[in-house]
């Protein structure tokens, strides 16, 4: 009988690196998303269907070449990297803020998606009586918007932090696997396969924690924008 | 009775393949009609004058205050425009108490006293007791009448202390009896409040009730200004 609950230091060790790393990423990541999921959702403007495009590509690339591209950008020696380095001393190259940095680029066009089209489900006229009523842009944002959009916002929350748990292939890159300080759940699930002693039942522990948690991320994000849809007809 | 209130506008918007061109002056009105078939461009015309729909060239001049003025590159943005803008579908804000929708206007104009319509923070227990929505205070929209929304959202713009009311057909939804309630209500609000109206339908009785005069969209231009009785 394989024992579920039986947790290896080691496995502790992951299951809260992923936690630190895609809370992390998260909180670095939900203003950058609300913003481009509500430009994208009410300003039309020149490129808007490229920058659309960008923002989405890390769903759709190779995770391989995400990583790769975070590491020419943000290693010690990258374009960016080196000055943040030489700046203000912060380094993403083979530490848990790279995977956060990683899970971050990965996630966010979900995050995004999900926002923009709870956004894009208000009608503007709430917007426009706003205005009418002596409402200024960003009084509108904070007290129509975001509030009617807070719905889609969780699950867009949900969502991104389900699918930044799971993210392993531009960490790996980007990061490599360093116990302790890079081995997040996946990156831990690889070793484990990899490793001579195959201890098959670890395996299937933190599995069994990674499905749950994204069926549980789907199915609260799945209610939560039916319930801002509800919301939303009055 | 209501200040002399006029309005003044020469305006050109071409949307798609459809050409808007409205000119017309009425000096002196409290409750000035628009009257078209639908489609005609009479909610466009409104939407224009509050500032939600950007003409293409043309001047709108409200009580001597130019708001849009193509040639001197004038355009006040809707929420400076003072304009107070009642929808047929009340648009009541779902997420907030009615008490929070009342008070939305009241706030950003308390900042800055540009107002010379004299509501003071009492005349919400006034405006309230008029509209007769005191029980309704705490209730969320969704628990609310069509007609119950409807008082909300005047109330609600009334307490902006607009300039100008503007109504898009906000009766379209409601029975007779609501109906000719609510026309009561227009009234009482220009006469007590100061707030000219300009009222968007297309039922000549609603017109003929309220209005002293009336102008006839046709063809997305102003056919005529009459006198509503004539209708």
């Amino acid at each position: 009988m394989i024992d579920f609950f039986y947790l290896s230091p080691n496995e502790i060790t992951s299951i809260l690196l992923s936690l630190r790393v895609s809370i992390t990423a998260l909180i670095f990541s939900l203003p950058v998303g609300i913003l481009f999921a509500y430009v994208l959702a009410r300003y039309s403007f020149f490129g808007k269907t490229i920058l659309d495009a960008l923002i989405h590509l890390p769903l759709v690339m190779p995770p391989v070449i995400t990583g790769y591209i975070l590491l020419i950008l943000f290693g010690r020696n990258g374009v960016i990297g080196s000055s943040l380095y030489k700046h203000f001393n912060i380094v993403f190259a083979f530490n848990w803020k790279g995977a956060a940095l990683a899970s971050a680029v990965v996630s966010l066009p979900l995050m995004i998606r999900t926002i923009r089209v709870a956004i894009e489900q208000i009608d503007v006229g709430y917007e426009n009586v706003a205005a009418t009523l002596g409402a200024g842009r960003i009084k509108i944002f904070f007290t129509i918007t975001m509030p009617l959009a807070f719905n889609g916002i969780i699950a867009g929350i949900v969502i991104f932090f389900a699918r930044s748990l799971g993210e392993f292939g531009a960490t790996m890159t980007f990061v490599a696997n360093i116990p302790g300080k890079t081995n997040t759940i996946p990156i831990e699930i690889y070793s484990l396969i990899n490793s001579p002693s195959y201890d098959s039942s670890a395996i299937i522990t933190l599995s069994v924690i990674s499905i749950l948690v994204a069926f549980i991320s789907l199915i609260l994000s799945e209610i939560l924008i039916k319930r801002s849809m509800r919301l939303q007809r009055g | 009775m209501a200040n002399n209130s006029m309005i003044n506008i020469d305006i050109y918007k071409k949307l798609s393949d459809i050409e808007f061109h409205y000119n017309y002056a009425v000096d002196d009105f409290e409750i000035l009609g628009v009257f078209g078939k639908s489609g005609s461009g009479k909610s466009t015309l409104l939407n224009m004058i509050a500032g939600i729909i950007k003409p293409n060239s043309g001047k709108i001049i409200i009580n001597s205050r130019t708001i849009y003025d193509s040639s001197n590159k004038i355009n006040i943005p809707i929420n400076k425009r003072n304009i107070g803008f009642i929808f047929q579908e009340n648009r009541v804000f779902p997420h907030l108490s009615v008490k929070s929708n009342l008070n939305y206007g009241i706030k950003e104009i308390l900042g800055h006293e540009k107002n010379n319509i004299d509501i003071e923070k009492n005349d919400f227990d006034e405006v309230i007791s008029i509209l007769g929505v005191e029980n309704l205070l705490d209730r969320k929209p969704y628990t609310l009448s069509g007609g119950e929304k409807s008082r909300v959202a005047i109330g609600r713009a009334i307490l902006a202390k607009p300039e100008l009311l503007l109504m898009d057909e906000p009766n379209a939804s409601l029975d007779s009896d609501k109906r000719h309630e609510l026309l009561g209500l227009y009234k009482l609000v220009t006469d007590r409040f100061n707030i000219p109206i300009i009222f968007v339908t297309h039922s000549k009785e609603e017109l003929k009730l309220i209005t002293q005069y009336t102008i006839l969209i046709e063809n997305y231009s102003v056919s005529n200004i009459i006198s509503s009785i004539e209708l």
